[in-house]
């Protein structure tokens, strides 16, 4: 039997619409955006990714990176073709999303929880390990309104990291606290490549994908410009990219 | 599992879709729904309470006005048989006040929990849900009071009054169906919200909240008001607790809502679907 893919892009176009003004946004609602300037982010993007495999993206700003990934954490569709992801996701991009001020460290725990799809048992069985990881003291019982933002990140982090996903999303320019704590999190995201879960990695430092990945694809104006080796991807990348001689 | 996005599976007026995404998330949408109570009155010590706080208010104040102050007002005549003014606003109040504040928070929903939807992967009708649901409790609790105060003017509950089971859910349904449409719209373009806001002054006048609509004494003005749904409502509540009528009273009534309410629901499936893979790109 041919093996599944765990993330599956199959001939996936996004195209995001470019409205003029509030007038033509308004206008759309009963077009059903017809004539509207659109902006392809991806276009016709194949990618097959098999579980254990650590696979880096690189590309330029505005490359599709980011939509890419976004559609691997379900909150963006696409426009054509069809995503298929077989696993839980962590997506250790948007840290501090679905918290609620109000409520403490430890309720935003379960709420969290609840939101990434646990029951109240599996929540239960991780909460210990949440609450050492972000290492928050007496502040995890506390409404969260009163953490400050690196405070937040490191719960969230704790949370995403410790949810037990088969699928890590992971954005390197991702800012964690303070020095100790981004420590940390490197080895708790390599302990976790170790044991044999998917990652996804962006970066724009090469010298860290090769440090973390086996498989690298380079993203160019929403195409897959080259699929492979994370040495040749990197060559292909770097000839690409050459500071052009005046 | 495999989550597959991209395929539309969901037919035209996406009911499988709608349900697919409320399948097992009963418990998360109870949380979020007290959630949504508790975080609207932070920081308060009352906190939640204050959700009743404020129609309480404005019932002492129509009580004062039409019970001390403007006596001379007089009943409201129904069918030939004579209400007291003000049991007759309070019963036509208490659904008013969830109508209005579902259509209002209804259509914000998705604007006001913007975050569920850009940053997490989240079925986005459980928003519509979960924040109609809110108003739910706080209607809950209006009913009881309304019941009480009833009770206090004389007016005994009534095997009638078993016809809220119908009224009440149907009511939840009719808006929460209603913000599929709104909620979507409002996300896409913030002259919605503007519209709806503007329009709640006159729907409140509109509607028989205040005043008995089947006295009209015009029979063309009579038929449209048929086609109010508010007015249904609040009609139905007085059914229920204060004219002791069956719901099928009024059978071109009933039949014109129930049209309206298929209406209602096959346009906000049908919105619900059309828009929702476009939300996170433009919220």
């Amino acid at each position: 039997m041919e093996k599944q893919p765990i993330i599956d892009f199959d001939h996936v176009t996004k195209e995001y619409y470019l409205y003029k003004n509030d007038r033509a946004r308004f206008k759309a609602l009963f077009t059903n955006n017809k004539g509207v300037k659109k902006h392809k982010a991806l276009d016709d993007v194949c990618l097959k990714v098999y579980r254990g495999e650590s696979v880096g993206l690189i590309g330029k700003n505005g490359a599709g990176k980011s939509t890419l990934l976004k559609m691997i954490t379900g909150v963006a569709y696409p426009t054509e073709g069809s995503v298929g992801v077989d696993g839980k996701v962590a997506a250790l991009l948007e840290l501090t999303a679905g918290f609620t001020d109000d409520m403490s460290g430890r309720e935003n725990i379960y709420m969290k929880g609840y939101l990434l799809g646990l029951n109240d048992k599996q929540i239960a069985e991780i909460e210990e390990n949440i609450v050492e990881f972000a290492d928050l003291g007496e502040y995890i019982d506390q409404p969260i309104r009163a953490y400050s933002s690196g405070m937040k990140m490191r719960l969230g982090f704790a949370i995403n990291i410790n949810i037990q996903p088969d699928i890590l999303v992971v954005d390197e320019a991702l800012s964690v606290g303070d020095n100790e704590f981004k420590k940390k999190c490197k080895n708790k995201i390599k302990e976790l490549i170790s044991s044999n879960i998917t990652v996804l990695y962006v970066s724009h430092n090469a010298d860290s994908i090769k440090e973390i990945c086996d498989r690298a694809v380079y993203l160019k104006k929403g195409k897959v410009v080259f699929d492979g080796k994370v040495e040749e991807t990197l060559k292909i990348y770097n000839d690409d990219n050459k500071p052009k001689k005046k | 599992m495999v989550v597959r996005s991209g395929k539309n599976e969901d037919g035209f007026f996406g009911f499988k879709g709608l349900i697919r995404e409320h399948k097992g998330n009963g418990k998360k949408i109870f949380l979020l729904a007290g959630n949504d109570l508790k975080k609207i009155y932070k920081g308060a010590v009352l906190g939640p309470f204050w959700a009743i706080v404020k129609p309480i208010f404005t019932l002492s104040i129509l009580w004062f006005a039409f019970y001390i102050g403007l006596r001379a007002s007089g009943d409201i005549v129904h069918n030939g048989v004579p209400y007291g003014r003000f049991a007759f606003m309070l019963t036509g109040y208490v659904p008013w006040f969830f109508i209005s504040e579902g259509i209002i928070k209804g259509a914000r929903s998705i604007r006001t929990n913007k975050q569920y939807v850009t940053k997490i992967s989240f079925p986005v009708s459980n928003i519509m849900t979960f924040t109609m649901l809110s108003m739910l409790y706080v209607h809950l609790i209006l009913l009881i009071i309304m019941v009480v105060a009833l009770l206090i003017m004389g007016i005994k509950p009534t095997l009638y009054s078993l016809q809220i089971i119908w009224y009440l859910p149907l009511m939840f349904m009719f808006f929460l169906a209603l913000s599929w449409t709104t909620a979507t719209f409002v996300a896409f373009s913030k002259d919605f919200e503007n519209i709806i806001n503007s329009i709640m002054t006159g729907l409140f006048w509109l509607s028989g909240v205040m005043w008995d609509t089947a006295g009209l004494k015009s029979d063309t003005l009579r038929h449209v008001m048929y086609f109010n749904p508010i007015n249904y409502f609040a009609n139905g509540y007085r059914r229920c607790f204060l004219y002791n009528e069956s719901i099928f009273a009024d059978p071109k009534e009933l039949i014109i809502f129930l049209a309206e309410f298929v209406f209602v629901v096959l346009l906000g499936g049908f919105n619900y679907r059309r828009l929702r893979k476009i939300l996170p790109d433009v919220l």
